[in-house]
């Protein structure tokens, strides 16, 4: 394929690809691979490719929004978990682990952009790290005591 | 077609069994659905038939498979399943009941 044309033609997958941002990879990478396929086959089936009918077959094809609306409003379930319902927010997760744990933690809990082993974690963490603080500590004072 | 038209609403509804119709007589591509529905006198946009395949492949009434053409042009091809044929016999059913209601009615026929 000449380079303008394959240029006119990746502008509008990409434009497609962007509206889908929502999607998982894997869904966006299929659906962009089909809709290139179909482009490539009716461009093909002109008797001389150029850029015009090229962009005769792009029109035919449709707007670029319509399309991808399209296909989020027929599949809610191949959505990344976080552009789903995420309240609430990461950031108000750690702010409020760190400064007030119970309430970090309950809303960790509760939120579900939050994978169950990061909400594990995160709940084991304020456990963990004193924990470690206090057997560091006697393992120092062992060594200091052995070596005086 | 302006989207107020009464056939725009109507083609959207029945658009889903016209693809699936179309594959139930055999394995097809995108591009050919689109062709064959064409033929057969219903103009969409192209862009259209994709997100319902995709979703037609999400409730289980057709399978699909990548296969490469001779031209080199990977195409997807979709094969309905027993619950895609279920589907569109159920379907069948209701739009000649629908199809004879609304007929009887645009007759004036109100018996």
């Amino acid at each position: 394929m000449e380079r303008k044309a394959e240029n006119i033609l990746n502008r509008y997958l990409k434009h497609i690809e962007i509206e889908l941002e929502s999607l998982t990879p894997f869904a966006r990478k299929e659906i962009i691979a089909e809709i290139r396929s179909h482009l490539v086959e009716e461009w093909q089936s002109f008797e001389e490719q150029n850029e015009e009918n090229l962009l005769q077959v792009i029109n035919n094809f449709g707007d670029p929004r319509e399309i991808a609306a399209d296909y989020l409003a027929r599949s809610p379930e191949e959505m990344e978990p976080q552009a789903r319902a995420s309240y609430p927010p990461t950031w108000l997760v750690l702010v409020l682990t760190i400064i007030f744990w119970p309430a970090g933690i309950i809303l960790a809990w509760l939120s579900p952009a939050w994978r169950t082993r990061d909400k594990a974690i995160a709940t084991l963490i304020p456990v963990l790290i004193p924990g470690l603080a206090i057997v560091f500590i006697l393992a120092i004072r062992v060594i200091i005591g052995a070596v005086s | 077609m302006k989207p107020n038209n009464p056939f725009t609403q109507i083609k959207k509804g029945t658009l889903e069994y016209c693809v699936l119709a179309v594959i139930a007589r055999g394995e097809q591509y995108g591009y050919e659905i689109v062709k064959i529905l064409q033929e057969q006198g219903l103009n969409t946009p192209e862009g259209t038939i994709y997100p319902l395949l995709a979703r037609l492949k999400k409730d289980g009434l057709v399978t699909a498979v990548w296969r490469e053409a001779e031209s080199g042009n990977p195409r997807k091809y979709y094969t309905i399943t027993a619950r895609g044929e279920e589907a569109l016999a159920e379907f069948r059913a209701s739009w000649s009941e629908f199809k004879t209601v609304v007929d009887n009615i645009l007759r004036g026929g109100l018996d």
